[in-house]
């Protein structure tokens, strides 16, 4: 884009560096013909954001989130099968907040990514299941917190949980109907049996998410080996 | 809708113009975007055009060819027509069945009640 560019021009600096390399000089020419009207600008930067929900070269983030989420899910189901009175041996707190804090957190940009899976076929349970997932962690990362300052967290982690499971479950299945399966349904697992008796559902909880970690791995590895072999 | 196009989302639509507007021939997007616009009666804005020509792209339906200065012409690939041969298939069917019944209520209009 030169010092002459087009009106709305600039708005292709909204768009990621990739999207960019690939396509600024043939959107740039477009707009240099005519031009640009108000709807123009507004289909611009929806154009924008969708560049950004959905990159062409995706994130490895979401995948480091889940292995991570699934490690720290099996260190604490780990301690807390080693104790003999499960969950209330003294030092309780000290010895699972930090594990548990940890995963709560990885699994919000682990369920975003796997949010993003969706694509196009993103529909009314799919976007329940992100907000109920991430608010449902979000609230239980709170809670985790409030429990390290010394407030009640009993009854206020069993709901912020559960919600945050509830929403992981909608999402597995709003996947396994957009046709990723093999992801609908480890992630449907992982939300079914977060709800489940502690002792069991931190174990299986545990192997799903390390197990999605794992086939997004694999996905990511297809996709890359996809994008070299175009060029 | 064919399921290479129906998992295209919002982009479905703007998506099966594109796809038209390349049959006869290799087309840039200003040309793709204004043949796009003739054919379906809606202007095509140059992010709903790119967002759908990339995923068209990436699904192997379409192919970017070699810039012409900062052009580049896109082409319709074997799968790109073999996936619009079978919508516009679909298509003609509800298209042939909507107007034959239209034509049988308009010479026999149903009673109301």
């Amino acid at each position: 884009v030169t010092a002459r560019q087009p009106r709305g021009a600039r708005l292709l600096a909204l768009y990621p560096d990739d999207w960019r390399a690939r396509y600024e000089p043939e959107v740039a020419w477009i707009l240099a013909q005519e031009p640009l009207t108000w709807r123009g600008r507004l289909d611009l930067v929806r154009g924008a954001i969708d560049a950004h929900l959905h990159p062409s070269d995706p994130s490895p983030l979401s995948i480091i989130a889940a292995i991570s989420a699934g490690g720290l899910l099996t260190a604490h189901a780990i301690v807390g099968s080693l104790q003999p009175v499960p969950p209330d041996w003294p030092g309780y707190l000290e010895d699972t907040l930090p594990l548990v804090g940890l995963a709560v957190a990885a699994l919000v940009p682990a369920l975003v990514g796997l949010w993003l899976k969706l694509g196009d076929t993103d529909g009314a349970l799919g976007r329940l299941g992100i907000v109920l997932g991430i608010a449902g962690h979000l609230a239980w990362l709170a809670a985790l917190a409030g429990a390290l300052l010394g407030i009640e967290y009993g009854a206020i982690t069993a709901v912020t949980s559960s919600v945050a499971m509830v929403g992981v479950a909608l999402l597995g299945v709003a996947l396994a109907g957009a046709r990723r399966l093999r992801l609908g349904v480890l992630l449907a697992v992982a939300g079914l049996v977060g709800l489940a008796p502690p002792a069991v559902g931190w174990v299986l909880s545990a192997a799903a998410w390390t197990a999605l970690g794992l086939v997004l791995m694999m996905e990511f590895g297809d996709t890359r080996r996809g994008a070299l072999g175009h060029v | 809708m064919s399921d290479e196009l129906a998992g295209l989302g919002r982009f479905a639509e703007p998506s099966v113009a594109i796809l038209v507007s390349l049959t006869d021939g290799p087309k840039h997007g200003y040309a793709i975007m204004t043949r796009a616009h003739e054919l379906s009666g809606e202007p095509l804005g140059p992010g709903t055009l790119y967002a759908a020509l990339s995923r068209l792209e990436a699904r192997g339906l379409i192919e970017a060819l070699e810039p012409e200065d900062r052009r580049r012409p896109y082409r319709l690939t074997d799968a790109g027509a073999i996936a619009l041969r079978r919508h516009l298939e679909q298509l003609g069917g509800v298209v042939r069945t909507g107007l034959a019944n239209l034509r049988r209520s308009e010479g026999n209009p149903p009673a109301t009640t």
